[in-house]
């Protein structure tokens, strides 16, 4: 009975090797496998005791450019970067290099949403979509702060609104049907191009927008995001395509990651988004 | 200077954040980031909520009347990264102090630069003005 048993075990463990063993090419690929750009959270101290803690320190700087908790990457340039947490930081969004280039019977219309985002009211039309915790979005919610590879299927984990994106990397086509599908996220389908992974997406809403200055796109638009690893710096790259509303193809200034370092590390839960504030701000015409 | 200082904060603020604490409002469209004021209260409620989390504070004036405070900070994977996710921290009915830049209103509402806890641990969260954490000696201050 007990070799029975083990034969068995044998047989069992046999099957699930052939289903679970990777195609030779999968297993050639760089593994992407971690968390980057400074989320995760590991090895906090208990904030318990009497003592001054300084949430600023510039050391802490210098340890997420140095990939220590895995933020940026040496080498990164521009605002394209700083992920930041205020709008206040609205300059470094319009200070970026590389701009849409919006057809211009569109002009007046990315203007409204940019001078109206925080009105509300009779305004509301124009709101930006954060304003009502709408998720931010492709492209917009940037880089994955964590990425699974699993074989031929990659998936991308965002710490906001504990967003995933599920993308076969098979080179399949999108299937002909929900690329006219009409999510935040889109339907995302990977590539390879030697070592870089090639995400292309499409089948998005047109709620969402592409940065604070209004960018507004139809729900034509097609994102192709390019992913390169080079040992712990992932170079993050992405184009977007709306042949409705752009002139030329835009592409964002290159962004550059650290893997986080930390073995510790873990992609925290967020919590859910409750802003009433559209609308009601003191000086609701500060964009910022 | 102060703006660049301010700046800088900010962008610090962001590394340690990350995406996940993008927020809806420029904090300038709706408090005096020039301004400090001390408020010392009663802690009534956490709202542990995106894009921002809020504290509302009762606090006793000088008169002995009673106003309810509100000081809003960065979002909870902000706070959780300074090591404030744990609840034990915020007890109901403790008594808090609390470095907040004013709502350009005039309500009583503020943006959190920093919390001292009841046994005198001090955070920064917001908008530090020194790196020891020391506030305009001209701050006005209230409750007891």
């Amino acid at each position: 009975m007990e070799m029975r048993a083990s034969l068995g075990s044998m047989l069992l463990a046999g099957a699930l090797c052939s289903v679970m063993a990777l195609p030779a090419a999968a297993q050639n690929r760089p593994n992407f496998n971690g968390i980057y750009g400074g989320a995760g959270v590991a090895d906090l101290k208990a904030a318990t005791c009497g003592e001054k803690v300084d949430g600023f320190a510039q050391s802490n700087n210098e340890r997420y450019k140095a990939g220590a908790v895995g933020g940026l990457a040496e080498g990164n340039k521009g605002a394209a970067g700083w992920i930041t947490f205020e709008q206040d930081c609205g300059p470094q969004h319009r200070g970026r290099v590389s701009k849409p280039m919006y057809k211009p019977q569109y002009w007046e219309t990315v203007r409204m949403h940019d001078n109206y985002a925080n009105a509300g009211g009779k305004y509301e039309e124009y709101a930006d979509p954060q304003w009502k915790n709408y998720p931010l979005g492709v492209p917009r919610i940037g880089p994955p702060n964590q990425i699974v590879q699993v074989g031929d299927n990659m998936f991308f984990l965002y710490e906001n609104q504990n967003t995933f994106r599920s993308i076969p990397t098979d080179c399949r086509e999108h299937d002909p049907v929900l690329k006219y599908d009409q999510s935040p996220n889109g339907l995302s389908v990977g590539c390879w191009d030697g070592d870089t992974l090639v995400v292309t997406t499409m089948g998005f809403t047109d709620v969402t927008w592409l940065d604070w200055p209004g960018y507004i796109h139809s729900n034509e638009m097609v994102v192709v995001e390019k992913l390169k690893l080079d040992g712990d710096a992932l170079t993050y790259d992405v184009t977007v395509k709306d042949p409705v509303y752009f002139m030329q193809d835009w592409q964002f200034d290159t962004t550059k990651l650290a893997r986080n370092k930390n073995p510790k590390a873990q992609l925290m839960q967020d919590v859910p988004y409750i802003d009433r504030s559209l609308g009601k701000l003191s000086d609701p015409n500060y964009r910022g | 200077m102060k703006k660049i200082a301010l700046m800088g904060s900010a962008l610090a603020l962001g590394l340690l954040t990350g995406s996940a604490t993008q927020a809806h409002h420029a904090v300038q469209a709706q408090f005096d980031v020039s301004k400090n004021v001390i408020i010392t209260g009663k802690l009534l409620k956490v709202e542990w909520q995106n894009p921002h989390a809020w504290f509302h504070f009762e606090v006793t004036n000088a008169d002995g009347t009673t106003d309810v405070w509100s000081t809003e900070t960065v979002g909870p994977n902000g706070l959780r990264r300074l090591g404030l996710s744990d609840r034990r921290l915020f007890q109901i009915g403790e008594t808090y102090k609390v470095d907040l830049c004013p709502d350009r209103s005039g309500a009583k509402l503020g943006f959190t630069n920093a919390f001292w806890f009841p046994d005198g641990k001090f955070v920064k969260v917001g908008f530090p003005e020194s790196p020891n954490g020391e506030i305009p000696a001209d701050a006005p201050k209230v409750g007891n």
